[in-house]
């Protein structure tokens, strides 16, 4: 008996686990999300389907630790940053690794600068630029400039001030155009 | 505004409206996850049948009723809740463990990607102004309600539309996606891409266009001056002998026996090759492989040489290795001498149950077929590498 009322403690003192279906229903509405964010955080294409996989293995260990005190997506943006700075680091052991094949793929140069014409171009010339930006202040450009997220989320997201959001937003935006007209002028283009 | 703003904003858009994942790789991605999850004792203890038998809400809220204790339970409760009402179709889903549901993975409807405006899934949460560009389409989320018979208005998936119509990609259309038959606002379904070809996308001059699950175009085989690589920039082969999984020593073993039987220039076909778990190209001879083959991945232990030693479900142990599927595919805009469409191949990994048969799962307990973290086919059994070859043109 006296087992018995201890593994029943046990149980209520610990965390069940989480419900697959409400994990699914994350899964399902957010990996887009996620893996947008991975990429857009410096993993490279090869690795962002493992990369994202290890966020929600994170997820799934840690759902039932969500308060819902922040919105879902910033608390997974939360978790995907850590992961990523984590998956950088395995990765570049990895690295050696990765055949040949793989490699010239991913090493790839980016479209001409007068103007990519096609979308997929552009896309891999903004992931390029955001390369030159510190981790902090893409961390914020991505959220605000391309999820649309309002200073207030951001702020819980990242665990910082509101003004800092503003003040690493201006700046990133200010880098990224140096950026351009550096690349502009290098390729011959007028600014 | 200068000309490097415009130049700025304009690459920013075209990240902002990146493309949705193809529902097919959501499926595998989850798939593999859950497994991983599981394994680990992540989730609750399953609920009892009756409480199984219904979908959504209700039902998270019933199991984590009965199994999650106090606060957690009723968190992952609200937190199901949420997600039913905001994304999941009120038609019952297909279950990943039904192995007579197969095409769970290209049902339309539960990953609809959002309205063109609101990336990521919907305006922000919190009723807070969203800063940057985007904020004035954050301001004015879409009506939530459909007026019976309008076309092309904003909806929530799932709901109904009016008679006739459908609720797709967060726009009422008229049909259903998945008919065969383009209508209403959708893009393409099934065959029927409505004469369109690669050259009007994206500035692609060649390739297959091909139509999503979702009604939607796929890109994928689109190429553009050769810098999309695609059919032609790789050829595949299997070795003809299957090699029984505990031979294979290492990738470099592999990758001499690919080379042995094909040439210089060939090695064992890595899961990362293409960036998608999947590879497009010409199998040797036009032949495709009869049966799924062993393929070596740089990141994990899942090849039968370094996977971790596991339980096979049959009272023994043994190790798992990652295995790929063949498939074919019919280029559509490209003709061979005798005038008949061009036939293309690939190979991936595959989220189905094998060319065994439907009830072939090749790890026990797994809703899956293609495990990149462990490996899924049994070191005891015998398939050949899959090789490739990159073609210089």
């Amino acid at each position: 008996m006296a087992n018995e009322f201890r593994d029943v403690r046990a149980r209520e003192a610990c965390p069940q686990g989480v419900n697959r279906r409400a994990f699914e229903a994350v899964y399902r509405a957010h990996v887009d999300f996620v893996r947008r964010s991975v990429r857009r955080l410096g993993i490279a294409d090869a690795w962002v389907d493992d990369t994202t996989q290890e966020v929600f293995m994170v997820v799934g260990r840690r759902l039932h630790e969500f308060r819902g005190d922040a919105a879902l997506r910033t608390w997974l943006f939360a978790i995907t940053r850590r992961v990523v700075q984590t998956q950088r680091r395995t990765h570049y052991r990895h690295a050696r690794k990765v055949d040949a094949l793989a490699r010239s793929e991913m090493t790839s140069s980016p479209a001409a600068v007068d103007g990519p014409a096609t979308i997929k171009a552009r896309r891999e010339l903004l992931l390029n630029l955001l390369g030159c930006l510190s981790p902090q202040k893409r961390e914020v450009f991505i959220l605000a400039e391309l999820e649309g997220m309002s200073a207030a989320e951001i702020s819980a997201a990242l665990d910082i001030k509101e003004t800092t959001v503003y003040s690493r937003l201006r700046t990133a935006r200010l880098e990224l155009l140096e950026a351009v007209a550096r690349l502009r002028r290098a390729e011959g283009g007028t600014t | 505004m200068n000309t490097d703003e415009r130049f700025l904003d304009t690459l920013i858009a075209a990240e902002r409206n990146r493309a949705h994942t193809p529902r097919n790789d959501v499926e595998i991605g989850l798939a593999a996850v859950i497994s991983r999850l599981a394994d680990e004792g992540a989730f609750a203890p399953a609920p009892d049948p009756a409480a199984s038998s219904s979908v959504g809400a209700a039902d998270a809220a019933a199991v984590s009723g009965r199994t999650a204790a106090g606060l957690v339970g009723l968190i992952v409760v609200a937190i199901g809740a949420v997600l039913a009402l905001a994304h999941w179709p009120r038609e019952e889903e297909p279950s990943l463990d039904d192995p007579a549901t197969p095409e769970a993975a290209t049902a339309p409807g539960a990953a609809d990607p959002p309205p063109s405006g609101t990336p990521g899934g919907g305006p922000p949460v919190g009723g807070s102004r969203a800063i940057g560009p985007t904020g004035s389409d954050a301001e004015q989320p879409p009506p939530r309600t459909c007026k019976p018979g309008t076309l092309q208005c904003p909806c929530d998936t799932g709901r109904a539309c009016g008679p006739g119509m459908s609720c797709t990609h967060g726009l009422c259309r008229v049909g259903r996606c998945g008919d065969g038959v383009r209508n209403g606002g959708e893009d393409c379904d099934g065959d029927d891409v409505g004469g369109e070809t690669c050259w009007e996308r994206d500035g692609f001059n060649g390739g297959d266009l091909e139509c999503r699950p979702d009604c939607t175009f796929d890109t994928r085989l689109c190429v553009k001056d050769g810098s999309e690589l695609g059919c032609d920039d790789f050829e595949l082969g299997a070795t003809s002998e299957c090699i029984v999984g505990h031979e294979i020593e290492s990738e470099l073993w592999g990758d001499a026996r690919c080379r042995d039987e094909f040439g210089d220039d060939w090695r064992w076909l890595d899961h990362h090759s293409r960036h998608q778990w999947h590879i497009f190209g010409r199998w040797v001879d036009g032949k495709l492989p009869t049966t799924y083959g062993w393929v070596k991945i740089s990141s994990q232990d899942a090849e039968c040489f370094s996977s971790p030693v596991e339980e096979d479900g049959k009272g023994g142990t043994t190790r798992y290795g990652l295995t790929w599927g063949p498939t074919e595919f019919v280029r559509r805009q490209e003709r061979d001498a005798s005038g008949q469409p061009r036939i293309c191949g690939s190979a991936h990994c595959d989220a189905g149950s094998g060319l065994e048969g439907p009830q072939y799962r090749p790890r026990p307990n797994s809703p899956q077929g293609c495990n990149p973290y462990r490996g899924d086919t049994p070191c005891s059994m015998c398939r050949p590498l899959y090789c490739v070859r990159r073609v210089e043109r």
